[in-house]
């Protein structure tokens, strides 16, 4: 200082400034807790989405659930006297009873007692009521020898009736029919194929030749009136 | 006596009944308290909590102990009331859809084994009208006071889904007695 500003009076030349006891002794380290405080600060800013929206509607929700512990403790429930120490022995006869089951090598299926009371009264009380058969005096050989017979019979004329010939062949049918009435048929019904098909096949259409039966003098005149 | 006594005595067949004995002692009151306040009426426990013990006598032996025993008892009580509980529906012609527990209300008012105040009966009114699973969860939480982890081990359901559903339990009772007060 007395280089920089040489006119100053040396009273002068001292830091009027004091500090603590002992601050500088610490300062480093509460100068790097500090930084560490800051640090931890920014890493714990995360909370779930939402968390402060629901966190008072939680907290409301906690101390009705206390207060409803302050009044309620129990279910209310009871069960007759001695009822747990007849538990137990109910438990061990039924264990003992598996156990036993077991031994003798025989078991059932797992649900079989739950069933078997079902499947008894199926087959017995809600069977429904059916009318009994009686039976015929005769032994059973005689009536079935008897129906063969019918059926034989049957069977005979049956096949009789299917082989007979028809008197009247399907061709004597047919040929009672003109060609003209096949022609119209086929018109009226047929495609166009079946009309040109039977129409090269069927005879000479039974049409008067044109000419056929009128003299020559009917033809001149007519032709001499026309002209 | 810890589990793994009981589970070591069930091993040999020698002590077999003697470790079964000792398991009912020590776990029947809580299996019966579990299914009761699931089926209400105290005869269908009484059959259910019998059935429930004869299907561990017959399974123990292949308990892996990969879970709590007592968690591996209440997973076989839940889910045999569960059956009873939707057989019980069917017969009733309740639909298995329909969620609440309404269906058991006749048991709860009819049952003569119920000597609670007017507040428990009110609290298991209120629980009746909750979906099954709601009822079941909330029933292990606040009575039981299971953890959820256990609960979640019982039920298979995450541990986030049962802290759900047991807030809403209790808002939804807390609604009910606010409406029936």
């Amino acid at each position: 200082m007395e280089e920089k500003y040489p006119s100053l009076p040396s009273a002068l030349h001292v830091n009027p400034y004091t500090v603590p006891d002992g601050y500088f002794a610490d300062l480093k380290q509460r100068t790097l807790a500090q930084c560490r405080l800051s640090e931890m600060a920014e890493g714990m800013g995360e909370v779930p989405t939402g968390y402060f929206d629901q966190l008072s509607d939680r907290i409301v929700t906690k101390l009705k659930e206390q207060q409803l512990k302050e009044t309620i403790t129990e279910a209310g429930f009871t069960v007759p006297d001695g009822y747990f120490e007849q538990l137990e022995a109910q438990v061990r006869i039924q264990q003992h009873g598996i156990e036993k089951g077991t031994k003798s090598g025989f078991t059932v299926p797992e649900t079989y007692f739950d069933t078997l009371q079902q499947t008894i009264a199926s087959q017995t009380y809600q069977q429904p009521s059916t009318t009994p058969i009686r039976k015929m005096g005769r032994s059973k050989w005689m009536g079935y020898a008897a129906a063969a017979c019918v059926a034989l019979a049957v069977g005979i004329v049956g096949v009789n009736q299917l082989t007979a010939e028809d008197p009247t062949p399907t061709s004597n049918h047919l040929a009672s029919v003109s060609d003209q009435e096949i022609f119209n048929y086929l018109e009226l019904y047929g495609t166009d194929n079946d009309v040109a098909y039977i129409s090269e096949q069927l005879n000479e259409v039974d049409e008067p030749v044109i000419g056929e039966g009128i003299s020559a003098e009917d033809i001149e005149a007519y032709l001499n009136h026309t002209l | 006596m810890e589990d793994a006594q009981i589970l070591d005595k069930f091993a040999d067949k020698r002590t077999r009944d003697e470790a079964f004995a000792l398991l009912l002692k020590k776990y029947q009151q809580k299996i019966y308290w579990h299914v009761r306040r699931l089926v209400i009426d105290h005869d269908d426990a009484d059959d259910l909590v019998q059935d429930i013990f004869i299907k561990v006598w017959k399974n123990l032996e292949n308990f892996r102990e990969d879970a709590q025993l007592y968690t591996w008892l209440y997973r076989i009580a839940t889910n045999e009331c569960i059956t009873f509980l939707n057989k019980k529906k069917q017969r009733q012609n309740v639909s298995l859809d329909d969620e609440n527990s309404a269906y058991l209300a006749d048991s709860l008012t009819d049952t003569g084994y119920f000597n609670g105040t007017q507040a428990q009966l009110k609290l298991q009114q209120a629980l009746l009208t909750l979906p099954e699973k709601q009822r079941l969860v909330f029933n292990m939480k606040y009575f039981d006071d299971l953890k959820y982890e256990e609960i979640s081990a019982i039920v298979g359901t995450s541990v986030g889904a049962l802290k759900a559903s047991y807030h809403l339990a209790v808002k939804k009772i807390a609604q009910f007695f606010e409406a029936n007060d």
